[in-house]
């Protein structure tokens, strides 16, 4: 492992007992290289102070022959226990004189060499003279010393040495051991809180600050950082998760929007196609009292499937539609409706249950006095039924189905003071409820958990009449725990009055002169012969230039139409440039727009300009007359 | 004879003094004959004694009088003895040697050996030399009984010295405690 991947306590540690080591090293080292060299010289002063000694006890020996003297002399060498050996020479050079006593010759040079001393290899040796009185040298005085006064001391402070070596490294590593936490510990924590902040993607951590030093002003910066970081991320999220719901609304309204082209394409067609059968079937019921039991029955049946043809072409129409201009609101009971709900629907819940051999309930907790609401009962009933058959379906092993209805918001029942006031139903089940990703999708359209046995259209539908409306929708649900769908309806700003059934009666003969304009000649003749049997003079122009032509003629020969009706959807020049002509001639003529499509331009935003009444294909008798009496 | 080793002066003056003292040798062989081996120790031993005496101060007289090394009867180191001190100087006084014949004739002088022909005469001697600064040495067997200071003794062929430290303290004379530790100390009384 190289230093450089050390953790930073043993780098600590390292670089403070490497350092203290290093530094009583050298300091040993000088101390000791200087006790070596001082100690010789010592030594060597000491050896030379001794031969001195030695040399001047030894005059009277040398100067009157007596070797017993100068033996007993060099014998208090003994108590010198380095010096290994010594002799005196006469001044004739001869050893005169040895110690130890027994020692042979070639223990000593022989011949006495220069006076002075000299390291030799384990020893320190020299000579000196014998010297009585000034410039008469009596002889000389030769003297070993062995080294081991220097090994003793030199290995007395290599132990030294070693021994404090030792004792400060030892307190150095205790005092770096409790030191280096002021410089790790701070960095130590920071690496930790760094580490769990990767691991975990925790970025809530804060580091521990120690101090105000460098690592305190880092670890303050990693905080900082740190706080930025979770900042950023909570708006990124946040951001994201917008950006994702705008996603799916927009994803979720365009594909309303492409079905209901679509619809509406077919619709119109439909529409054109059975509107003759419609009119003809409805003329003929109405004016041939001849006609035998069965033919009648026959028409009727024929009546009754073309208004199912045309109710099944509306819903599809449905999907996507703003609320109808031209369609007002108009006040609904709900209680009623509500109440009626359990036996319109009683076949799909109850019948089919009792086939599967399961038990499913309906229970009703309803308020009595349930304010009326602005809506369209046609479709609030659908949207009901829709979602009690989900309910339904939801229970394959069976169980209750609930429908509830409150108030809430201003005035409500339970005061909230914020929110607007509202009516709310709520249909709840017992069954095997939704997942996250079932609740987010299920207003798609196409999107359902049935399988085969499911168009994916219900809830479309349903999302689709509640936008119409403004109603909320809020779901419930987590699987196992059953579903609640709660459908919250606005409450009008003033309390209304449910409005008396109207009264639609046969139209008052009033007999006026009217311009039919379409590109369908069967359509054309259908309306021409229905609207000329109630009196009035139908002339027909087949497509619009004819239609426009027609009207210009009738103007300049003084024969004014008092009513132009003419279909929206023609090639080359389709109704609206009809409706701008006639209006840009007799701004008073009142021009009808009769379509199969006409939701799909109320969608878009384009106001039918210059056009009086919009009447739906297939057209009834009845609003024919209705929009022709108006004039 | 390169037992002489003075300090400097080289070896020119060596060489001189080697020649001069065969010359003197020489014309003491012609005269005399040549000292046995112990005597040529002694003459040493006489002059050594310069190094391990002091005298009073002052009884020198002045710088250019000499050291006396003299010699009371016979002379037993023939030219020996003058060999030896040739040249040498105690303290800056020039050594020199000086028979006498009797000791009425015994002038300024330091050390005095005091020769075996005057063995039956020692008391008288040394009684008359009594008070002088005169350090005696002599190897007659009653020497130090007749007052002597040191005498030369032969044991086992050595030359060893006993000396009497009462008797050179009385003559004003301090031997160096290192002769007297190469020496045998003996008093008058117990010879």
């Amino acid at each position: 492992m190289s230093f450089e991947d050390l953790p930073i306590r043993r780098k600590l540690m390292t670089i403070m007992l490497g350092t203290s080591g290093v530094v009583l090293l050298l300091v040993c080292s000088v101390f000791l290289g200087y006790e070596f060299f001082t100690f010789r010289t010592s030594s060597v002063q000491q050896l030379s102070t001794l031969g001195e000694v030695i040399a001047s006890n030894s005059t009277a020996a040398l100067a009157f022959d007596n070797r017993d003297d100068a033996s007993e002399v060099l014998a208090a060498l003994a108590a010198e226990r380095h010096i290994v050996a010594a002799c005196l020479y006469d001044n004739q050079g001869r050893v005169f004189a040895r110690y130890p006593s027994g020692s042979g010759d070639a223990v000593f040079p022989a011949l006495p060499g220069a006076d002075g001393y000299r390291f030799e290899k384990n020893h320190l040796a020299g000579f000196a003279p014998v010297v009585q009185v000034k410039g008469r040298r009596l002889g000389t005085l030769y003297l070993r010393s062995d080294m081991a006064a220097l090994f003793d001391r030199l290995r007395l402070y290599a132990v030294i040495s070693v021994l404090v070596i030792g004792g400060s490294s030892m307190v150095a590593y205790v005092l770096s051991r409790k030191l280096q936490k002021q410089i790790s510990g701070p960095i130590l924590a920071l690496a930790e809180t760094a580490k769990a902040v990767s691991e975990r993607r925790d970025y809530s951590v804060r580091a521990r600050t120690f101090g105000r030093d460098e690592t305190g002003a880092l670890t303050a910066a990693f905080n900082e950082m740190l706080a930025q970081i979770q900042e950023q991320n909570l708006a990124l999220q946040r951001a994201y998760d917008e950006l994702r719901q705008t996603q799916q609304a927009i994803l979720q309204q365009e594909r309303l929007r492409a079905l209901g082209q679509i619809a509406s394409g077919v619709a119109h067609d439909i529409n054109n196609a059975i509107s003759p059968a419609s009119l003809y079937a409805e003329a003929l019921l109405e004016r041939e009292p001849n006609l035998s039991a069965r033919a009648r029955s026959y028409l009727t049946t024929i009546q009754r499937a073309i208004d199912d043809v045309a109710q099944t072409v509306s819903r599809l129409r449905e999907f996507y539609r703003q609320r109808k201009p031209q369609i007002t609101l108009t006040p609904v009971d709900l209680p009623q409706w509500v109440g009626q709900m359990a036996d319109l629907t009683r076949a799909h819940w109850a019948d089919m249950a009792q086939q599967s051999g399961i038990s499913v309930e309906m229970r009703m907790e309803l308020l009595p006095a349930l304010p009326v609401v602005l809506g369209v009962e046609s479709e609030i009933r659908d949207a009901l039924a829709n979602i009690i058959f989900n309910a339904a379906d939801a229970m394959p092993d069976g169980g209750t189905i609930t429908i509830r209805t409150r108030v809430a918001g201003p005035g409500g029942a339970d005061g909230r003071s914020g929110a607007p006031a509202h009516a709310t139903v709520e249909i709840s089940d017992t069954g095997i409820g939704m997942d996250e990703e079932t609740k987010r999708r299920c207003f798609e359209p196409f999107f359902t958990t049935k399988g085969e046995g499911g168009t994916g259209l219900g809830l479309a539908m349903v999302y689709g009449a509640m936008r119409r409306h403004d109603a909320a929708i809020e779901i419930d649900s987590a699987p196992g725990r059953g579903t609640t769908f709660r459908l919250c309806f606005p409450l009008p700003a003033e309390p209304v009055e449910l409005a008396p059934p109207a009264a639609s009666g046969p139209a008052a003969a009033k007999r006026l002169r009217v311009l039919v304009v379409d590109d369908d000649r069967v359509l054309l003749d259908s309306i021409a012969e229905t609207l000329e049997y109630d009196g009035h003079q139908i002339v027909t122009a087949n497509g619009g230039q004819r239609g426009i032509d027609e009207f210009l003629a009738g103007q300049r020969a003084g024969r004014p139409f008092a009513v132009v009706i003419t279909d929206l959807g023609m090639p080359e020049v389709d109704g609206l440039r009809v409706a701008a002509a006639v209006k840009s001639v007799s701004p008073g003529t009142p021009v009808f727009l009769l379509t199969g499509w006409g939701q799909g331009m109320a969608e878009e935003g384009r106001a039918p300009e210059n056009v009086d009444r919009m009447l739906t294909k297939p057209p009834k008798l009845r609003e024919l007359r209705e929009a022709l009496a108006s004039v | 004879m390169a037992f002489l080793r003075p300090k400097g002066r080289g070896a020119l003056r060596r060489l001189a003094r080697c020649l001069l003292a065969i010359t003197l040798l020489g014309a003491a062989e012609a005269r005399a004959a040549a000292p046995s081996r112990e005597y040529q120790l002694k003459a040493i031993f006489l002059f050594n004694f310069s190094q391990f005496v002091a005298w009073p101060a002052g009884s020198l007289g002045d710088a250019q009088a000499p050291f006396v090394v003299g010699v009371l009867g016979n002379d037993p180191f023939g030219d020996y003895l003058d060999a030896t001190v040739l040249g040498e100087k105690i303290g800056g006084h020039p050594m020199v040697v000086r028979r006498y014949r009797r000791v009425e004739d015994v002038g300024d002088c330091q050390v005095l050996f005091i020769s075996g022909s005057e063995e039956g005469r020692l008391e008288g001697i040394i009684a008359r030399l009594g008070g002088r600064n005169i350090l005696t040495v002599g190897d007659a067997s009653n020497f130090s009984r007749s007052g002597g200071m040191v005498r030369f003794v032969m044991e086992e062929g050595r030359i060893r010295l006993k000396i009497d430290v009462q008797a050179a303290r009385s003559a004003g004379l301090t031997i160096s405690s290192k002769l007297l530790r190469a020496a045998a100390i003996v008093t008058r009384e117990e010879e």
